[in-house]
């Protein structure tokens, strides 16, 4: 017993070196996950960052072509407040005038550097903005998905998206963590 | 005592195996099916918050109904709830096919296709990949789990061989409870019931946030039951009980890809109960009145890993305790239990692999009942499941094999080889089949105890082990198809099961007749075969409804001078009706009917109705009306005086008031 034990013990060690590595990029599948968190969220807000009857669209709006490509099929056919979904794929070349139709922003983790770029030239409208990496809200963003057991969860901070005139359903704010600019 | 020298040439060549296979998914990991995405779940936010990121999964659990070959049935926390049940025993009640008869006000006896015996299972019965099992008769003491309702994602059965790949004993099913992850339960619940069979339940949870998105709760709860008025003999019921358990759990999130899982339960339970015991001067039958106490501590950690878009691996270890005093039987197990396993897509095809190891240290007092035969004090057995799923023709047709091979203190090497199909010609229609071999080992008191037990003769008779024993052998062929509609759906099942090596009972009586002696043996057969049929139908958003139907048939083919040790040739027919109205302002009600038929259990065929209303007052609380086994009036739901020591009580209708505070 004691030797198998002691075997046994070896074999977890080694296996343990084999739980260090390196960070996973985000597949099809967690982003069509978040893609219908993302239409979940416009769902469940309402406020004067989108107005239905001037708008032809509700348009969630990433640089990330993977999440665009993926987001487009898996919320083909909805709709948010009688207006149907649009992706709209952002590059640098047309961020400048394309961003002001957008309703919801996602940042994702690859994504970072344009995002602190956005920050600088402090050029966002009103939009809600959500995000996937450490220190998103800390920067300014309204809501940022996280991992945990293999599924997505996701932090509001809900001041932030108050002052961008968005007010989120009680319901949503219970389901995610409820980040305090106090605490950071 | 097993030969475990070359374990660790096992194990180093299951961890380069898994180190290959890491490193050839990584070659593949770009190449990502679509179906992968196409197969997501709803997209309200319920379905969002259960759906893995991977399709992959590091625990025994399953992906999704339409994706499984096997009859499986999913119970979601949110019909836990509104149904009123007060327990994982009686939440069982509310799955088409589940055969759950209860003995008396605390005990139960719970299986799936096959007869249900208060200490005989071939049921797998998990909480979080966890086995929970006495190893002494190999089954479980379902009054023993206390887990709160509140914080089960939901429970995940598996009716017939399906599940073999997740562990022994898996013959008729497995059962699976999922508690919640603990971002999931950061509020705070006090709740306290009162009923006409319960005197009070008061159960509270504390949750919270640590750093780096990490999160834990701490439960409890105090109980004490009230005695039915009935009993089976000219006796006092003597069914009354008190529970306490504190159980706490905490999710370490080392990063988005490593979680560490830490969760401990703790059980103690005092409860009354009646015994038939064989009188020690006369050895006639003698109905004595016992106070029966467990001391349940459970302790598991767990670590997911995910190591690529399309891989993963959890290793988990868990310890079990239980110490128990009857009046016939005393016992005190620890088993350790080591499990790791790994997940791989590549391309199309799933592989899925793990190692497992088992040790149970097993102290059974002699008492004037019960005496060791040859003092075995441990058991062991260690082993792993290989199962690789082939998408031949992707979305439309995939072939499932897999083996699990164990080697056990008590019969050696076993194999569980099982061959599944799964055939989706339309995105509505799916044909699933299996074809499986299913082992059940014997348990220690099958192999390693002798049993006095009570003569009508007033000779002195022992049920007697046997070190020989076979472990029973369960050759299965299965077929199902399910049909899902937006609002309705059709799932049907058929078996047919035929075992080898089935464990009888032979009795003997000595020449001068003073003494009867009951050997196990294991050289029956036994054939079963029946189907489930479940329909789903939800004609408004506000009522849900389903209608399930199951009948199963047991028939023996004993050896000459023997009996069957579990149930005998019947059969059992089940119809169960339910329906979920949800009413104006925050109202409620659930309706179960369940219709049971058959001679399975020596009873008469009873029908008896549940009916639960439940009003959600505000954001924080709320409160419950439940009324069971209501219209039928008392009625015996177990009656297989066979079966050695129970006497059961009369269930009875019976109400509870439930008050829920959440803040």
């Amino acid at each position: 017993m004691i030797l198998l034990l002691r075997k046994l013990t070896v074999v977890l060690v080694l296996l343990s070196f084999s739980f260090l590595s390196e960070k996973v990029i985000a597949n099809s599948r967690e982003d069509a996950i978040k893609s219908g968190f993302i239409y979940n969220f416009a769902r469940y807000s309402h406020g004067n960052w989108f107005n239905a009857s001037q708008q032809k669209s509700y348009n969630i709006c990433s640089f990330d072509f993977d999440f665009i490509t993926t987001a487009t099929n898996t919320l083909k056919s909805l709709s948010i407040d009688s207006r149907p979904v649009n992706l709209i794929l952002l590059t640098i070349d047309n961020e400048q005038s394309t961003i002001i139709n957008c309703h919801t922003l996602f940042i994702s983790k690859e994504d970072e550097l344009i995002w602190n770029t956005l920050l600088e030239n402090d050029t966002l409208p009103q939009i809600m903005l959500v995000g996937e990496f450490d220190d998103f809200l800390a920067s300014g963003g309204h809501i940022n998905f996280f991992i945990i057991s293999g599924k997505v969860r996701f932090e509001v901070a809900p001041t932030r998206l108050r002052e961008s005139g968005i007010k989120m359903s009680s319901k949503v704010l219970r389901l995610g963590r409820i980040y305090k600019e106090a605490d950071k | 005592m097993l030969n475990l020298k070359h374990n660790h040439y096992y194990f180093s060549f299951l961890f380069v195996l898994s180190s290959q296979i890491f490193l050839v998914n990584a070659a593949y990991a770009e190449a990502e099916p679509a179906h992968l995405v196409d197969d997501l779940p709803d997209l309200d936010f319920d379905s969002l918050m259960a759906a893995d990121v991977q399709v992959t999964s590091a625990m025994k659990r399953l992906q999704n109904k339409s994706d499984t070959a096997a009859s499986i049935y999913v119970l979601t926390n949110e019909e836990i709830i509104q149904s009123g049940v007060t327990s994982v025993a009686q939440a069982l009640t509310l799955v088409p096919g589940m055969q759950v008869r209860k003995l008396d006000n605390n005990q139960w006896a719970i299986t799936t296709r096959s007869t249900a015996g208060r200490h005989s299972s071939k049921l797998l019965v998990m909480i979080d990949g966890q086995s929970i099992y006495n190893p002494g008769f190999a089954g479980v003491y379902w009054e023993a789990i206390n887990v709160p309702l509140y914080d089960i994602e939901r429970i995940e059965v598996i009716r017939g061989q399906g599940g073999l790949l997740w562990g022994s004993n898996a013959t008729n099913g497995v059962v699976h409870i999922i508690t919640k992850h603990t971002a999931d339960t950061r509020s705070n619940i006090v709740q306290v019931a009162t009923g006409t069979k319960q005197d009070y339940k008061a159960d509270f949870r504390v949750g919270g946030d640590l750093a780096n998105y990490s999160s834990f709760r701490v439960s409890g709860s105090v109980e004490e039951s009230d005695e039915s008025s009935k009993s089976q003999r000219n006796l006092s019921a003597h069914d009354d009980g008190e529970k306490q358990s504190l159980n706490g759990r905490v999710d370490f999130n080392v990063n988005d890809d490593l979680t560490l899982l830490t969760q401990v339960w703790y059980n103690n339970i005092e409860m009354g109960q009646n015994l038939r015991l064989a009188d020690i001067d006369t050895n006639l039958s003698s109905y004595v009145e016992d106070t029966y106490t467990l001391d349940y501590l459970q302790l598991m950690t767990r670590l997911d890993h995910r190591l690529s878009t399309d891989s993963n691996q959890m290793l988990q270890v868990s310890l079990s305790s239980q110490k128990g005093e009857q009046a016939y039987y005393r016992d005190n197990f620890l088993t350790t239990d080591i499990d790791y396993q790994m997940n791989t897509l590549i391309k199309d095809t799933q592989f899925d692999w793990g190692v497992n190891y088992r040790y149970s240290d097993v102290f059974i007092d002699e008492t004037d009942y019960f005496t060791s035969l040859s003092h075995v004090n441990h058991y062991e057995h260690f082993g792993g499941f290989v199962q690789v799923q082939f998408n031949i023709v992707p979305d439309k047709f995939k072939l499932i094999i897999g083996n699990r091979s164990e080697k056990n203190s008590f019969t050696g090497w076993e194999h569980q080889p099982i061959v599944r199909f799964l055939w989706t010609p339309t995105e509505k229609h799916t044909f699933w089949g299996a074809v499986s071999q299913g082992v059940r080992i014997p348990s220690f008191l099958e192999y390693n105890n002798i049993a006095r037990v009570n003569s009508s003769l007033g000779i002195r008779s022992d049920i007697i082990g046997n070190n020989d024993i076979e472990a029973e052998k369960s050759f299965s062929k299965e077929l199902g198809y399910r049909y899902d509609e937006d609002k309705w759906g059709v799932d049907i099942s058929l078996f047919h099961t035929k075992a080898r090596d089935v464990l009888v009972v032979e009795p003997s009586v000595n020449a001068d007749f003073s003494y009867i002696s009951y050997n196990f043996m294991s050289n029956a057969e036994l054939t079963t075969y029946g189907g489930e049929a479940v329909v789903n139908w939800q004609p408004h958003h506000q009522l849900s409804t389903e209608l399930g139907y199951s009948l199963t048939s047991y028939q023996y083919d004993l050896p000459t001078g023997s009996v069957a040790a579990i149930g005998y040739d019947s059969y059992m027919r089940q119809l169960v009706a339910k329906a979920n109205v949800a009413l104006i302002d925050n109202h409620q009600l659930s309706f179960i009917y369940r219709v049971e038929d058959g001679e399975a259990y020596d009873t008469k065929d009873y029908a008896v109705l549940d009916v639960s209303w439940r009003w959600q007052i505000n954001d924080m609380v709320s409160f419950s009306l439940t009324g069971n086994n209501l219209l039928y009036g008392k009625h015996v739901e177990y009656g297989n005086t066979s079966e050695a020591y129970t006497v059961v009580t009369f269930i009875e209708p019976s109400y509870l008031a439930q008050i829920t505070a959440t803040f």
